[in-house]
């Protein structure tokens, strides 16, 4: 017996054409989420009637469905919401404005500025060092005194003669053992 | 009816779980989902002016999934992290503790099936099944055809099934 011939609406119509087998496809999820018009319910329900396949994927895509919608709630660490309202946010938004502010741009060409200057400064010091007899090494000259001197001889460490382009040795307390 | 527009603060207060929910359905961990959050508080905060009084999480859950979907396009060839953390955190619907682990076992598989399914399905879906929108909602939001929209929540439900049989 000859089903009888149906009249699609648009939609539907290209759907039942999807990859070519007839069936309604994506109009199954629609079906469910009562998006489809009268006429294209109609429509779907005739075909589900005659189509076992169809009928099989609507159970699929049915159940999916309905793992989705019974997902829980997420709750957010502890005290993650407080602190947002408290601070991020905020914080993050007057950083963007920073980020883009004309004040910003002019704080680091000042901070740059300063700091060549510094590095001006810093380079040029060592060639003022005072006329005299030459340090021979000045790392290992100091090293012993520090070693086997207190605390208070530590300052010897930042006399004039230090080179600062030589890595400061730190010295060792000797009261910690 | 109260058509005050909320403050930045109310909306973080009265809406941080709702779109910490959407965040976690959609970037799977925590990590990536409090990162989101931040984004969309901050979103909110520039956008307050222009929100006109009404459904609050639809207006919320488009912001969310634009800023989702705007992080992934940026990120593009890095892994997406396939398993959802601390599913202690997921809160237990009913007092029986067989079917508390019950679910709470389903919604980390289902939580772990979403986060493979393409971007794209992915937001359609959540925003269809997670917050509730009707088509015509999410075509808004995503700024694409309805058919897009029915096309995009069939194939993300129907491959959702097919990793979890």
């Amino acid at each position: 017996m000859n089903e009888p011939e149906v009249n699609l609406p648009d939609v539907t119509k290209s759907e039942l054409n999807e990859g070519g087998q007839g069936h309604p496809a994506s109009a199954l999820s629609a079906l469910l989420d009562g998006e489809l018009t009268y006429e294209e319910e109609t429509t779907v329900q005739t075909h589900l009637m005659g189509c076992s396949t169809c009928r099989l994927e609507l159970d699929d895509v049915r159940m999916a469905r309905s793992w989705l919608r019974a997902l829980p709630p997420v709750d957010p660490p502890f005290g993650y919401l407080e602190r947002l309202t408290l601070t991020p946010a905020h914080s993050q938004w007057r950083d963007s404005q920073w980020r883009n502010s004309q004040w910003r741009r002019v704080a680091m060409a000042s901070a740059g500025a300063a700091a060549v200057i510094a590095a001006t400064v810093v380079g040029v010091a060592p060639a003022q060092k005072p006329a005299g007899p030459a340090t021979p090494n000045l790392v290992n000259a100091t090293v012993p005194t520090l070693v086997t001197t207190t605390l208070a001889t530590t300052t010897l460490v930042t006399s004039t003669t230090v080179n600062p382009f030589v890595p400061v040795l730190f010295p060792v307390n000797p009261l910690i053992p | 009816m109260n058509n005050r527009v909320p403050t930045w603060e109310e909306v973080a207060r009265d809406y941080g779980r709702f779109v910490y929910t959407v965040a976690y359905r959609l970037t799977g961990n925590d990590h990536d989902a409090q990162d989101l959050v931040q984004e969309v508080l901050i979103r909110v905060r520039k956008g307050l002016d222009t929100y006109r009084p009404g459904s609050m999480e639809g207006w919320l859950s488009r912001i969310t999934t634009n800023a989702f979907l705007d992080d992934m396009r940026r990120r593009r060839r890095r892994p997406v992290q396939a398993l959802p953390d601390e599913p202690d955190r997921l809160l237990p619907p009913s007092p029986g503790a067989d079917s508390v682990l019950a679910q709470r076992s389903l919604s980390a598989d289902i939580q772990t099936a979403l986060i493979r399914l393409p971007a794209d399905y992915r937001s359609a879906v959540v925003m269809c099944d997670v917050v509730g929108l009707s088509y015509q909602e999410i075509s808004s939001s995503l700024e694409v055809p309805v058919g897009t929209v029915r096309s995009r929540i069939h194939r993300g439900r129907a491959l959702l099934r097919e990793a979890l049989k």
